[in-house]
C-alpha cells in the first residue's frame, strides 16, 4: 500500500514537473521549430556545430527576459518580426528565455550557436558574459552576433570580432522627458516631478541622470524650482510595488513623472489612473497600448520616451543581409539617428500645451545639432558621485 | 519622516500591503491547525489573482470575479488535498509542485485567452468596490480604516470566524485534535480526512481572497509573479504568530507596513533604496530570532 502510495506520488510529481516546463520553457514565440530551452544543451564536448553554408540565412533573437512588458522587449520582438514579414526568405527564430531563470541564457545561447544560424542577436547585460564566453571558441568563429543595449564588453568592442554592439543615447530621451515634466510640472503648479526606476542599473541610470539634467536646465533657464524625487522598485516586475510607489509620489503632490521600469512600470500607469495624474512611458508607445483597451488609462501617458529597439535591430539584419554590418565595433544611436526620442501622437498634442510643445521641440533641434550635448549617465563617462549631486541637488527630501 | 509614519496615506498603503498577506497567513492558520503545512497558499493565490481578473474582466461583475478567484482558490487547494490526503503524498512536497505548476500555468492560461505572457493590463479587471462608512470615515488619520475595499472588511470578518470556528465549533474542535494529534483523534471517531479537508477548503477560500486583492484592487490586472513571496511571508507571519488569529493577523499588518516603509519612504527619506529593501526581510530575522527566544524561555519555565 505504502509502496503504490509512492509510485503515485512520483508520478503525480513527474507530471506536474513537465506540465510546468513545458508551460514556462521558451517556446520559439513564432512556433516554427528552434531549439527547446526547456532541455538542457548538448555538452560542448561533441562537436556537433552545425555548417552555416547551406544557403538559407537563419537569424536567431534570444529574449533574455518576458515578452509582454510592452517596453523593451516587446519592442525587440516587434521589429525582428516586422523583418521576418519583410523577407521571406530569411528564417527568423525569436526565443522567450524568460526572466526567472537567468541559469538558461548561457546554455541557450550555446545551443543556439550549435544550430545553423548565421546571426544571433542577444540583448541587455545579462547575456554579455555568455557572449563574451562563447565567441571566444574558436568553432564559432564564422557566426555573427549583436548584441544590444550594451556593449560586448566596457571599451573593449574591438577584441571581439564577430560581435557588433549597439547602445542608446537613452539620456537623450530622459532628457527630454526631464525638460516637459518639469514644464508641465510648473505649468499645473506642481513643486516636484519624479523618476521612477526599475533598478539602479547603467541603463536605468542613464535615462535618470538625462531627465534630471533636464529638470534642472528647466529650473536654470526659466527660474523655477520644480523638484525631483528619484526612486528604484527594486526589480522589474513587481508591478504592485511600482504602483504604489508612484501613488505615493502623486499623493506627494507630483502631477507629471516619468517611470522607467519595465513591466514594473506598468504598475505605475495603474496608479496615474487611478489617481488621475500623468505619467510619461518608456520604450514603446505605451499610449498606444492602451487607446483601445483602456482609454482611461491611455489618456495617463501624456508620452513615451522612445528607444526604437525595433527599428535598430531592423537596420541592422537589413545590413547583415547587404554584407555591409561591420563587428568588433560599436554602435551608438540616439536622438539623431531617430532612435531615441519622444512619441508625439494625438494624446501628445491634446495634452501638452503648444508652448511646452515648442520648446521641447527647440531643445530637441539643439541636441540634434550638437550645440546641447547631454551627459551619459553609464559609469563609464560619468561617476556615481557626479550622478548623486545632480540628484540630490533636485531631491525634495533632502 | 514621523510625519510620513503617521500620515494617513501610510496607514491607508500599508493596509493595501498587508492585506494579501494577512489573508495568506489565515489560510495558513487553519491547515496548519489541521496538521497539513500548506506552502501552495503562493501558488493558490497566484491561479486565485488571475481568474479573478479573467472572469471580472470578461464578465464586468467584479462579484462573479471574487466568486470564480474563491473558487480557483479551493480547487487549488483541493489538489493538495487530493495528493496530500488521497494519494498519500508529503504535503510539502505536493506543495512545491502545486507552485511550480501554478506560475507556469497562469502564463500558459494569460497566453491562451489573451495571446500575452506578461499581464493582462490589455483587459482590465473589474475592480473590488471601497465602502465608505458615514461619520465613522470623518475621523482624522483613523477615518481611513472605514473607508476601505471590501476586501479589508472581509478580512475582518475572516479573522472572527476564524476565532470563533476554532475556539467554539466541533469542527474547530476536529481540526485542532487532528493537527494535535490525527492518530489519537481518529481513535475517538474523528474523521481526520474529511476535517482535513474541510480546513484545506478554508485555506483555499482565503487564497482566493488574497489573490482576488492583488489583480481585482491592488491593481486593476493580473501580472505573472505579481504574489511574489507574499503566500509566503503569510505563513511566515502565522509561524510569528504562534497560530494564534489575531496575532498573526497583527504581524501580517506588521509586515504590510515595514514593506510598504521600504517603497513609500523614498518620497521622504534619502537613504539608498537597496538598503530600504532590505528591510522586510530584517525585520522578519529580527521577529524569527524574537520568537525564538520567546519560545525557548516558555520551555524553560515549564521545566520548573
Amino acid at each position: 500500500m505504502k509502496n503504490k502510495s509512492n509510485q503515485r506520488l512520483a508520478l503525480l510529481l513527474t507530471v506536474l514537473m513537465l506540465l510546468s516546463l513545458a508551460a514556462c520553457g521558451g517556446k520559439p514565440a513564432d512556433g516554427n521549430g528552434g531549439p527547446d530551452t526547456g532541455v538542457p544543451p548538448a555538452s560542448d564536448a561533441k562537436n556537433d556545430v552545425a555548417a552555416i553554408d547551406d544557403g538559407i540565412t537563419k537569424i536567431a533573437l534570444l529574449i533574455s527576459g518576458d515578452l509582454g512588458d510592452m517596453s523593451f522587449w516587446d519592442s525587440a520582438n516587434a521589429g525582428m518580426t516586422q523583418f521576418a514579414a519583410d523577407h521571406p526568405d530569411v528564417v527568423v527564430d525569436i526565443m522567450e528565455l524568460g526572466s526567472s531563470d537567468a541559469t538558461k541564457y548561457e546554455s541557450t545561447l550555446t545551443q543556439t550557436a550549435n544550430k545553423d544560424y548565421d546571426l544571433i542577436i542577444v540583448g541587455t547585460s545579462d547575456m554579455r558574459e555568455a557572449l563574451q564566453r562563447l565567441v571566444k571558441k574558436d568553432k564559432y568563429a564564422d557566426r555573427r552576433f549583436i548584441i544590444f543595449d550594451t556593449e560586448i564588453k566596457d571599451n573593449a568592442a574591438a577584441d571581439y570580432p564577430t560581435v557588433h554592439s549597439i547602445m542608446f543615447n537613452q539620456n537623450e530621451g530622459g532628457y527630454l522627458a526631464g525638460v516637459l515634466a518639469a514644464m508641465m510640472s510648473r505649468s499645473s503648479g506642481a513643486e516636484n516631478t519624479a523618476f521612477i526606476g526599475g533598478t539602479k542599473n547603467d541603463i536605468i541610470n542613464d535615462f535618470g541622470y538625462g531627465f534630471m539634467q533636464g529638470v534642472d536646465a528647466v529650473n536654470r533657464e526659466q527660474g523655477s524650482a520644480i523638484g525631483a524625487y528619484n526612486s528604484y522598485i527594486g526589480d522589474f516586475t513587481n508591478s504592485p510595488k511600482g504602483s504604489s510607489l508612484a501613488a505615493g509620489f502623486y499623493e506627494a503632490g507630483v502631477e507629471v513623472l516619468f517611470a522607467a521600469a519595465s513591466q514594473a512600470g506598468l504598475g505605475c500607469i495603474d496608479a496615474a489612473k487611478s489617481c488621475g495624474k500623468q505619467l510619461i512611458g518608456v520604450d514603446s508607445d505605451q499610449f498606444a497600448f492602451y487607446a483601445d483597451t483602456d482609454p482611461e488609462k491611455a489618456a495617463c501617458i501624456i508620452t513615451s520616451v522612445l528607444k526604437r529597439v525595433d527599428l535598430a535591430l531592423y537596420d541592422c539584419c537589413e545590413q547583415f543581409l547587404e554584407g555591409t554590418l561591420t563587428y568588433g565595433d560599436l554602435q551608438v544611436v540616439g536622438l539623431k539617428e531617430g532612435m531615441v526620442g519622444l512619441v508625439k501622437n494625438e494624446r501628445y498634442t491634446a495634452a501638452v500645451p503648444q508652448e511646452i510643445r515648442d520648446h521641447v521641440d527647440s531643445v530637441e533641434a539643439q541636441i540634434m545639432d550638437g550645440t546641447l550635448q547631454v551627459e551619459s549617465g553609464l559609469k563609464r563617462y560619468t561617476s556615481q558621485d557626479t550622478l548623486n549631486a545632480l540628484i540630490d541637488s533636485l531631491d525634495p527630501t533632502k | 519622516m514621523m510625519r510620513f509614519v503617521f500620515s494617513q496615506q501610510f496607514l491607508a498603503s500599508s493596509i493595501s500591503y498587508a492585506l494579501p498577506i494577512a489573508f495568506a497567513a489565515l489560510a495558513a492558520l487553519i491547515s496548519k491547525k489541521a496538521g497539513i503545512v500548506s506552502i501552495n497558499i503562493e501558488g493558490a493565490m497566484s491561479v486565485s489573482a488571475l481568474t479573478g481578473a479573467l472572469v471580472s474582466s470578461f464578465s464586468g461583475s467584479w462579484v462573479l470575479g471574487l466568486a470564480c478567484a474563491v473558487l480557483a482558490g479551493v480547487m487549488m487547494s483541493m489538489l493538495l488535498a487530493f495528493s496530500a490526503l488521497k494519494l498519500g503524498t508529503d504535503s510539502f512536497l505536493s506543495g512545491i509542485a502545486l507552485n511550480t505548476l501554478a506560475s507556469g500555468a497562469c502564463v500558459l492560461i494569460m497566453y491562451i485567452v489573451l495571446g500575452v505572457k506578461g499581464d493582462t493590463s490589455a483587459a482590465p479587471s473589474a475592480m473590488l468596490p471601497s465602502i465608505r462608512i458615514p461619520v465613522l470615515s470623518e475621523i482624522p488619520i483613523l477615518g481611513v480604516l472605514f473607508e476601505q475595499n471590501i476586501l479589508f472588511y472581509a478580512a475582518l470578518l475572516s479573522l472572527g470566524a476564524v476565532t470563533f470556528l476554532l475556539g467554539r465549533t466541533k469542527l474547530g474542535v476536529d481540526i485542532r485534535a487532528t493537527g494535535f494529534h490525527a492518530e489519537a483523534a481518529e481513535s475517538v471517531g474523528i474523521k481526520t480526512g474529511r476535517v482535513k479537508t474541510a480546513a484545506l477548503v478554508f485555506c483555499g477560500v482565503f487564497c482566493g481572497l488574497g489573490g482576488a486583492y492583488l489583480s481585482m484592487a491592488s491593481l486593476g490586472y493580473f501580472s505573472a509573479g505579481m504574489v511574489s513571496g507574499r503566500g509566503f511571508i503569510g505563513i511566515a507571519a502565522e509561524a510569528m504568530g504562534m497560530g494564534i488569529p489575531w496575532l498573526c493577523m497583527a504581524f501580517s499588518f506588521l509586515f504590510g507596513a515595514v514593506d510598504y516603509f521600504a517603497v513609500g519612504s523614498q518620497t521622504v527619506l534619502s537613504a539608498p533604496y537597496e538598503l530600504l529593501n532590505t528591510l522586510p526581510y530584517v525585520m522578519t530575522m529580527a521577529a524569527l530570532a524574537i520568537y525564538a527566544a520567546a519560545a525557548k524561555n516558555r520551555a524553560g519555565r515549564q521545566k520548573e
